[in-house]
């Protein structure tokens, strides 16, 4: 059987298809549950590069520069991505330390950093040697759920709302940056698809 | 016609289909492990709903959040965090942090729960339905983290010394375990159980297919 890899099988329902011919960033759904089958990639990989680089230019001053200052009685505290950790970390909460801190720091700069090698890896060939991209495209796809930038973000607005009748709340331009890091996020994953990157791996050959 | 029936593995990464009786159980594009469902899929989903289910009486019971004004500490738990919201007047976050912090997650267990059951006891559901909520339950489950982070950006900001301050309470750490364990089970909980189903209804049901 030298066609079934040119079937499609459904990832949420097992049902077996004929790889439709898509054009213009296309998108096929199964018939039996919805689910997505598969999608022209179009440009993707000049997207995904576009896209997460901007998303890197955003990453540093979001994570460095205040996000959000509080203002009391003529004090202030102010808060960024980081001391949030460290603080959590001082008062012997080391395991939701851990996890703010991989969930919207450390995750989100490997995600960006690693979609966008893998594109630029697709687009220039030589730069990776093929084995150590295609377990650059497994680890991506395995980390990539634990980045949540965008529930991060309802976090700041929870926070802020509650605290507006307090003091007098700042926002920081981490916050503006943030907001710039979030987007190119959404972007860059709306673009990016696993099974594309490994489909334009075998057409390179 | 699917894939299962005729021996064709879909690569859970990169979705390549494969005859498994021509592979060695790898996917010979990327070289992940092949396989036609994940393994004691039903048995390990429920493991880990077990433990989120333990979890969320800590979670649920323990204050996660303590505000200190003036000396005088007020430990809230989650459910006790939402009526105060409610009693200043702030209804919509206060409706947010309930859903995101109380409804989803219990949402998930039931969700889960149901699901696991029509599969194990063959029950005649109706499978797009299945399959949306399972969509839902896994699309659903980060948002829970909104809680930590917001407790995170809170013990910062309010940290003014003799006048506020905010500490974390012990609740918020089964909190964040309850949002991690349901987090794994929707991984390890494989979606095309409920269509098997479709086939068993057609065929004769075969015993212990699932376990």
């Amino acid at each position: 059987m030298t066609a079934v890899h040119a079937a499609c099988v459904c990832p949420d329902c097992d049902l077996l298809f004929e790889r439709p011919r898509l054009v213009n960033e296309q998108v096929a759904h199964c018939s039996r549950c919805g689910a997505e089958l598969c999608r022209d990639p179009g440009a993707f990989i000049d997207k995904t590069l576009a896209y997460s680089l901007a998303g890197l230019l955003f990453y540093m001053p979001a994570n460095t520069q205040p996000i959000l200052t509080l203002q009391i009685l003529g004090m202030d505290s102010t808060n960024d991505m980081l001391n949030g950790v460290q603080q959590l970390f001082l008062g012997g909460y080391w395991w939701m330390s851990f996890l703010v801190l991989m969930c919207s720091v450390v995750v989100p700069l490997l995600d960006l950093s690693m979609m966008f090698l893998i594109a630029l890896s697709l687009k220039r060939p030589g730069i990776l040697p093929e084995n150590n991209l295609k377990q650059l495209i497994a680890w991506q796809h395995h980390i990539q759920e634990w980045g949540m930038p965008e529930v991060y973000m309802l976090g700041i607005l929870v926070a802020y709302i509650k605290m507006i009748d307090m003091g007098e709340i700042i926002i920081g331009t981490g916050l503006m940056c943030f907001v710039g890091l979030l987007v190119s996020v959404i972007l860059t994953k709306s673009v990016y698809r696993v099974e594309a990157a490994f489909d334009a791996l075998e057409q390179r050959k | 016609m699917t894939a299962r029936s005729l021996g064709i593995a879909r690569c859970h990464l990169c979705g390549r289909a494969t005859l498994l009786t021509e592979s060695a159980g790898h996917c010979p594009r990327c070289g992940s492990h092949l396989e036609l469902r994940i393994e004691n899929s039903i048995s390990k989903t429920w493991a880990l709903l077990i433990t989120a289910a333990i979890l969320m009486l800590p979670a649920n019971l323990y204050p996660v959040m303590t505000v200190i004004s003036f000396g005088k500490g007020n430990p809230d738990t989650i459910m006790s965090g939402v009526i105060a919201l409610v009693h200043h007047g702030m209804y919509p976050i206060a409706a947010l942090v309930f859903i995101a912090s109380i409804l989803v997650p219990l949402f998930k267990l039931v969700g889960f729960a149901v699901l696991l059951l029509a599969i194990q006891r063959g029950w005649k559901i109706n499978h797009r339905q299945a399959t949306l909520v399972y969509r839902m339950v896994h699309f659903i489950g980060r948002w829970s983290m909104l809680d930590l982070f917001m407790i995170s950006i809170l013990v910062t900001l309010v940290s003014l010394g003799k006048v506020a301050t905010i500490e974390t309470g012990p609740g918020s750490t089964a909190f964040a375990t309850v949002v991690v364990v349901t987090m794994l089970a929707a991984h390890t909980f494989d979606q095309r159980l409920i269509w098997d189903l479709v086939d068993q209804e057609t065929s004769t049901p075969q015993a212990g297919e699932n376990a």
